[in-house]
């Protein structure tokens, strides 16, 4: 009994000890093209099976051509033109949310950035989640995060740079894919469907060649052409 | 009379036969795939205990991640001591600053590291503790 007792204890320290966030979004990348500086919307939704509560909103944006770690996504969606609206809140998720994003504004410039969403928590671990916004516009080459801070940033890491800089030109060939890829789901996104993010398919049976057709029809119209005259005569 | 009702029956037989071979027949099918960014982080709290000036404590941390490819930036906010926890990802004792560190991280792939704080010489007395911040995303 004892023993018993004391896994149910162990299982109840254990699972408080670990932080689990099981967040999923769809899509995790959007894509505005805002070379005609038009007003883009596109839906984004947020899944979890055990989060309920509040969750916070908040934007942050950067160069196309900087790192990908966003503690260095110094800039806001206005350095590039852009009129960025969206909750900024949802005050009692549960289960799933869908919410709109907006992107307008005029002479927009290309540029990178991520939409957060953060959970409240109860412990000094907070695990929040985001989705990357990339905007095609004009170019822009923005000063880059250690230029304005002075060279190398507070708790940068040189072996991470080394590696993000070698994975530098695979991840912009595979952005550009995607960018390309994503165009035609986008254009549909705007017409109010949901397009990016899902995979469609249609299976098609029942499939026969024309001559076949042909072929049954004309055996069919002979018989009953034969069984008409058979009556005729009979009558 | 007859022969008028038995060309009727002949032609809508027709019709139906033709009807039932041509009818091209279309199933749609759909799924929508989303990104899963769940990620365990294990322990928590990190508990470096109780140190003196001049010393260090070492703690494993283990990042589990979901089912999709992330990408991993980390913050800390919070007590400045704890703003210089560093991490040795490679397990190589080479310790680089985990405060604004950013990463990618595969599915299904669990990784284990050591975080370690130093208490510089003449650190005042006090608790500290701070908030550890991971903001996932899908890998771009």
């Amino acid at each position: 009994m004892k023993f018993y007792f004391f896994v149910f204890l162990f299982g109840i320290f254990i699972s408080i000890s670990l932080v689990s966030a099981s967040f999923s979004l769809a899509p995790g990348k959007l894509y505005f093209d805002m070379n005609n500086n038009k007003k883009i919307c596109q839906k984004i939704v947020l899944i979890s099976d055990d989060y309920k509560g509040k969750v916070k909103l908040r934007d942050v944006w950067t160069g196309v051509d900087e790192d990908y770690n966003i503690n260095k996504f110094y800039m806001k969606a206005k350095d590039f033109g852009l009129d960025v609206s969206y909750p900024k809140t949802i005050a009692k998720f549960k289960d799933r949310e869908s919410i709109e994003i907006c992107l307008s504004g005029n002479n927009i410039k290309e540029g990178k950035g991520a939409l957060i969403f953060t959970p409240e928590s109860d412990t000094n671990i907070v695990v929040e989640v985001g989705a990357w916004l990339f905007v095609e516009g004009e170019s822009f080459n923005p000063p880059s995060y250690e230029e304005v801070n002075g060279g190398g940033g507070a708790g940068e890491s040189n072996v991470l740079n080394v590696n993000e800089e070698n994975n530098r030109e695979e991840l912009d060939e595979e952005l550009s894919q995607d960018f390309e890829s994503n165009q035609k789901p986008m254009a549909t996104v705007e017409e109010g469907e949901k397009g990016v993010g899902r995979i469609t398919g249609a299976v098609v049976g029942a499939g026969k060649n024309n001559w076949e057709i042909i072929v049954i029809v004309l055996l069919i119209v002979v018989i009953g052409w034969m069984f008409v005259n058979q009556k005729n005569k009979r009558d | 009379m007859k022969k008028i009702l038995m060309l009727l029956v002949v032609v809508s037989l027709l019709v139906g036969v033709v009807g039932f071979v041509g009818a091209n027949v279309t199933q749609t099918a759909s799924v929508e795939v989303i990104s899963d960014l769940s990620l365990i982080v294990n322990p928590n709290p990190i508990d470096y205990g109780t140190l003196k000036p001049g010393s260090k404590s070492i703690k494993n941390v283990t990042l589990t991640p979901g089912t999709s490819h992330l990408h991993i930036a980390v913050a800390i906010t919070g007590s400045s001591l704890l703003d210089d926890i560093q991490w040795d990802r490679n397990n190589d004792t080479v310790y680089e600053a985990y405060n604004a560190a950013s990463f990618n991280m595969t599915a299904e792939t669990a990784e284990t590291f050591n975080t370690k704080i130093n208490v510089p010489v003449g650190e005042s007395a006090a608790s500290h503790s701070a908030t550890i911040t991971y903001t996932v995303l899908e890998k771009p």
